[in-house]
């Protein structure tokens, strides 16, 4: 499946405006290193719609450099069981995000690998995937399933919705 | 939606802000009142040099009061070197400006002059002006006395009402400003719960000023470090902190406490002073029951049930109960495993 083909999925991704904000403090204007996280969210019963509520942001344990990534630390994990538990095993692990030294961010071989990785792991217990890259002037967002990864049209999915702490 | 979410608009719902247009003609009497008073006192010789906003809308801690009734506190202040000898006098001088005002029964109290404003079709409030004299050392001295105190009842006292707003407003003793704004809220969330489950009388006894420097020295901050904010488990444990902190059971049979809360700042007097028994015990028993009920709450599984109990039995009915569980979102036996991410 082609990373660039731009297609609507009758899904709506919503996204909590904190989460937003998180990524545009990590945008690599300058020289900075390249940021990454999880993001953590619900799913609808009837998968029409993923609400994204949360992003974990870099651990000093975390491997990172001006071009690339590794998510190491186990911070991530653990905010991520302690989401899932208290929200009554609603809150689960939804994908990843990371930076990108571009305006209008594109992935490389390595990340649409690793997401393909990251879903035939979780395939078992998740319908569809998120994934974005945060590029310097927009973000760009995907949604990995059985049909492969797909460019998700930001204008048709951006929703901001409220924060569920 | 979370119970947190339920607490933040409740928050919304009940603050107050002394900008808000809801109280813009109340703001406006109280200008043009106090340029009758300005007026007033250079006239007889001791002109005013500063007036300031006291009490809850100094401290961002006023909430919509559910009796209607909006409470107004203005500073005044004049030169020492121009009061008059007896605090009385300024007192009258002040209460004469308020019934040229057509104001009913202005009444001069112990620590200030205190009037009631009602008109049909328009907001009632309740002003409050403490009188103080200013020294060349920036001390402060209030008008204590009532109109026919004797001498010894009389005084200029010392007093540090701006210090008490720099102890309250103070940013540095709070781990952070999430912190400090989760304070801010358990004395918004105190003060109705107060108002609600405490009626008449005994209300007006449990001051607020009494709640807020309880809160602040006993208060238990629960924000985790990934930053979640849970406003009940704060609630909760500063509940408990206060409790311990300020009662002292002094009779074990009939179950009679006596509470103590020192101003931090001069004149450093028990704020509760001669009602410590009454208002002890009655407090102590309501914040008892205060936290049984959110025992009560935290043992319910439904969010709806949890708002409905808060709402029914400490908040009244500000407090938000939503319609509809989130019963279409999907529940999962795992969270998902992250398998190192990477990227480039």
């Amino acid at each position: 499946m082609s990373a660039n083909k731009s297609i609507t999925p009758p899904i709506s991704i919503l996204v909590c405006e904190s989460v937003i904000n998180k990524f545009n403090l990590y945008k690599q204007y300058n020289n900075q290193n390249e940021a990454c996280g999880i993001l953590i969210g619900m799913h609808s019963i009837d998968e029409s719609k993923i609400s994204i509520t949360f992003a974990t942001e870099p651990d000093s344990n975390d491997k990172r450099s001006r071009c690339s990534f590794k998510i190491k630390s186990n911070k991530h994990n653990k905010t991520l069981q302690k989401r899932f538990s208290k929200s009554g095993n609603r809150e689960v692990y939804l994908g990843t995000w990371h930076t990108h030294p571009e305006d209008y961010p594109n992935p490389s071989k390595c990340d649409t690998d690793d997401w393909l990785k990251q879903y035939s792991i979780n395939r078992n217990l998740f319908e569809n995937m998120v994934f974005v890259i945060v590029g310097r002037k927009t973000n760009k967002w995907f949604l990995v399933s059985e049909n492969g990864i797909s460019a998700l049209d930001t204008n048709v999915i951006f929703n901001e919705i409220e924060e569920k702490v | 939606m979370s119970l947190q979410t339920q607490f933040n608009k409740f928050n919304e719902t009940i603050s107050l802000s002394w900008q808000d247009d809801k109280i813009k003609n109340i703001r406006e009497k109280n200008d043009s009142i106090l340029e009758d008073i300005k007026e007033k006192f250079k006239e007889k010789g001791y002109p005013v040099v500063d007036s300031f906003k006291q009490g809850s809308y100094i401290t961002n801690t006023t909430i919509e009061p559910l009796d209607k009734e909006y409470d107004i506190d203005v500073g005044i202040v004049i030169d020492d070197g121009k009061a008059p000898e007896n605090p009385i006098d300024i007192k009258k001088t002040l209460r004469d400006v308020l019934l040229a005002r057509n104001f009913k029964e202005p009444k001069i109290k112990k620590p200030c002059v205190t009037a009631q404003y009602f008109k049909a079709g328009e907001k009632s409030f309740h002003l409050d002006y403490p009188i103080y004299k200013r020294n060349k050392f920036n001390t402060y001295y209030l008008a204590v006395g009532k109109e026919h105190s004797s001498s010894d009842d009389r005084k200029w006292e010392e007093s540090d009402p701006k210090g008490l707003i720099e102890w309250l407003n103070d940013k540095k003793s709070f781990t952070n400003d999430e912190a400090y704004q989760q304070y801010k809220r358990l004395i918004r969330y105190m003060k109705r719960w107060r108002d609600y489950c405490i009626t008449g009388t005994e209300r007006k006894k449990i001051y607020s000023i009494g709640l807020a420097i309880m809160i602040k020295e006993s208060f238990a901050m629960s924000i985790s470090s990934d930053g979640d904010i849970n406003d009940i488990v704060a609630l909760q444990n500063t509940v408990n902190n206060m409790k311990s902190k300020y009662f002292d059971c002094i009779d074990y049979e009939n179950t009679k406490y006596n509470v103590k809360v020192r101003l931090p700042v001069e004149p450093k007097r028990d704020v509760f002073d001669k009602h410590g028994l009454t208002v002890g015990t009655l407090l102590y028993n309501k914040l008892d029951k205060l936290l049984s009920n959110i025992d009560a709450v935290n043992k319910e599984d439904t969010l709806i049930k949890k708002c409905e109990l808060l709402k029914k039995n400490c908040f009244g009915d500000d407090f938000p109960v939503p319609d509809k569980e989130d019963n279409d979102i999907k529940t999962f036996k795992e969270a998902g495993y992250i398998s190192s991410p990477q990227g480039a």
